[in-house]
């Protein structure tokens, strides 16, 4: 499906995010990312949904969301001392880099944070395909 | 009759005796009244009419559908996050149904401070009763107290500390799910919850009065000193679906998992249909604590007292999440029936206090409350079927304000006081001891560094943490306070019938009014308010 809202590199900077922020990664089998990077012709359903939602939020709220976006992923230069955006960090890195805007002292950068986690988690977790309650065996699906 | 806005593409002028904007807890019920009281009344909605058998439970969509800004509307800081019911009926389609009254301690103090004769308890008790009963409020049963409120009861019990079970306005209602909160898919009359959408707003069409959807009020017009109606703006949707985004599935009653058709997400960025005048004789103004001063204030109405948005309440809240061995299936049955009034007393302390009540969500709205992120979050949600959860929510005596930016949306100023902040740290102390005494295993809050506490835990790290901003999440579903109602003109905004000190025929009937945190949830005192403003109005018609 086209994407209304995000380009295909905004994609894969929520593709990543998402993976980052919900804790699934290959090993895990839940869902595989593509590699970094690459194009993302083929984009995830999280993000699919994400961009559904956002395409139907208040033009203000699609600014900030678009704008933190670019600044999470650019921001490893001035935060991290990595010479590299976001998406292209590894697993490991990421995670401190994520960390690190949690934890910061500016509470802009919390802020911008916890907006990015909670799409991330609103996209992921509104999804009937998860299977996070796997252990669970009549409970509802993510919705 | 319902318009639907979104179709009208003309520019269109109508002549009625009350104009209402809004139609939610306020609006519906003025509409309702003062249509039956024989006058001539139209109601301008800003969100669309809702089938409530399109509800879908779908998280995203059904924020996109019932709520401002998709639920995303914050403080200017971001640090708390404000839904408010956008559609018709308000936020009485996506609360969770508390019908409570107003605690007197609240009303006699608006009666000493306030100058407020009007609403005492006596007074107001008809329109409580004449609400109740349209609305179907009762009380709910023991057998439909799910486990999340049980074992917040047990815990309560252990410690000590005095709670009840609550009244709601639902009708025969399966206590399908938590995503109550998304708007009931069974609602109809006598059936489901009773929000406004099927209670008031069907009495007041069939009373005949005009309810415009889609219809964005950005004037009021006053003429001479006196409200003579507003000026409205038809929003048309794109209506094309974006597609399919996935199926949904959905939990019956029985428990059996149901799949049905995939949510279809309307491109819901608007652009401008017809223009709409509405020439009146007086203006009911019922369109919620942020959205009303947002419009006086955009209107250029005279503010003498400078008042317009001030005194802004939010009635902040904090999620406590308690992990048990066993399972408590928070998800299932009727999402609130109990809360714990123990740090209510309104006599001794009348600025303080909190309510602690059972909390849960959809599976997004549950993973937003946790804290982290990545692995660590993730443990977490995967024993979700076994956390039971607390809000704090505070009757904060913290003022903020709102006022609009040069395109005319609102800023939303609030910033908590001490006095608040050390009350909120206090109520998350009492949420962890509650849930331990109610035998979770372990506590979590939602700062964005995870705090985890056993029963061992010293709980006073809560405290040292404390509350700052964008640290923790702070929600808020009860904004009030910002048209506030008193006897001088010279510190509130409106007088005890409801009517504007300023602009003569303009009266406000939403929880803009309360000149205080009314300490409670304030769908139904909203409501009746609105009930006794509405049929004084009626009464000494014309204005």
């Amino acid at each position: 499906m086209t994407l209304q809202f995000f380009n295909p590199t905004e994609a894969d900077i929520l593709r990543v995010l998402t993976e980052r922020m919900v804790g699934t990664d290959s090993s895990v089998g839940w869902e595989q990312p593509s590699a970094r990077g690459t194009s993302t012709a083929g984009h995830a359903p999280t993000v699919t949904t994400i961009d559904a939602f956002v395409t139907g939020l208040p033009r203000y709220v699609q600014v900030r969301f678009r704008r933190a976006l670019h600044l999470f992923q650019w921001c490893p230069i001035l935060f991290g001392g990595k010479l590299c955006p976001f998406t292209q960090l590894s697993s490991r890195d990421a995670d401190t880099y994520i960390r690190s805007w949690a934890e910061s002292r500016f509470g802009l950068r919390r802020r911008l944070f916890r907006g990015l986690r909670d799409v991330t988690f609103l996209g992921y977790y509104s999804r009937s395909s998860i299977g996070v309650y796997e252990n669970a065996t009549d409970e509802p699906r993510g919705r | 009759m319902i318009i639907q806005g979104r179709t009208v593409t003309q520019d269109i002028t109508e002549s009625v005796d009350v104009c209402v904007v809004g139609s939610g807890a306020g609006g519906a019920v003025a509409a309702k009244e003062l249509a039956q009281a024989g006058l001539s009344v139209v109601v301008l909605e800003a969100g669309e009419t809702h089938d409530p058998t399109t509800f879908t439970g779908n998280t995203p969509e059904m924020l996109l559908r019932l709520f401002w800004d998709g639920g995303m509307r914050t403080t200017r800081d971001g640090s708390i996050l404000i839904s408010q019911g956008r559609g018709v009926g308000g936020s009485t389609v996506h609360n969770l149904c508390y019908a409570v009254r107003i605690p007197n301690a609240i009303l006699h103090r608006w009666k000493a401070e306030f100058g407020i004769q009007d609403l005492s308890p006596s007074n107001l008790s008809a329109s409580f009763d004449r609400v109740e009963a349209t609305i179907g409020v009762n009380q709910i049963r023991e057998e439909q107290v799910n486990q999340l409120n049980r074992s917040i009861r047990r815990g309560a019990h252990v410690m000590g500390w005095r709670g009840t079970i609550q009244r709601h306005n639902r009708g025969a209602c399966p206590g399908c799910s938590a995503d109550c909160l998304l708007g009931c898919p069974i609602s109809q009359p006598g059936v489901g919850k009773q929000s406004m959408a099927v209670s008031y707003i069907p009495q007041a069409l069939e009373a005949g009065a005009r309810l415009y959807t889609d219809c964005l009020v950005e004037n009021i017009v006053a003429e001479n000193g006196h409200a003579v109606g507003v000026t409205a703006q038809f929003r048309s949707r794109h209506t094309q679906p974006l597609g399919q985004i996935e199926s949904t599935t959905s939990l019956s009653d029985g428990g059996a998992v149901q799949t049905g058709n995939a949510a279809e997400i309307a491109d819901r960025s608007s652009r401008e249909g017809g223009k709409f005048t509405v020439r009146s004789k007086a203006v009911v103004l019922a369109a919620g604590a942020i959205n009303s001063p947002q419009l006086w204030l955009n209107s250029r109405l005279p503010d003498p007292s400078r008042q317009v948005g001030c005194n802004l309440h939010l009635h902040p809240a904090i999620f406590v999440g308690g992990f048990f061995d066993e399972a408590v299936d928070a998800y299932r049955g009727i999402p609130q029936s109990f809360y714990v009034d123990h740090f209510l007393d309104l006599e001794r302390n009348p600025d303080n206090g909190y309510l602690l009540l059972p909390a849960f969500g959809p599976m997004a709205l549950v993973a937003a409350s946790m804290p982290s992120f990545g692995r660590e979050h993730r443990d977490l949600m995967q024993v979700h079927r076994s956390i039971a959860a607390l809000l704090v929510l505070l009757h904060d005596c913290s003022s903020g304000r709102v006022t609009v930016n040069r395109r005319g949306s609102p800023i939303i100023r609030y910033r908590l006081n001490q006095n608040d902040r050390a009350s909120l740290t206090q109520g998350l102390i009492h949420s962890a001891q509650l849930l331990f005494a109610a035998g979770a295993k372990k506590t979590v809050l939602p700062y964005t560094r995870r705090i985890i506490m056993q029963r061992e835990s010293n709980l006073e790290i809560i405290r040292q943490r404390g509350i700052v901003e964008n640290d923790i999440l702070i929600t808020s579903s009860h904004p009030q306070g910002t048209l506030r109602m008193g006897s001088d003109p010279r510190k509130t905004v409106v007088d005890s019938t409801g009517e504007a000190h300023a602009v003569k025929g303009l009266f406000v009937v939403d929880a803009s009014l309360f000149p205080t945190s009314i300490a409670v949830p304030p769908m139904l005192t909203v409501a009746a308010m609105a009930d006794r403003i509405a049929r004084r109005l009626a009464t000494n018609w014309p204005p």
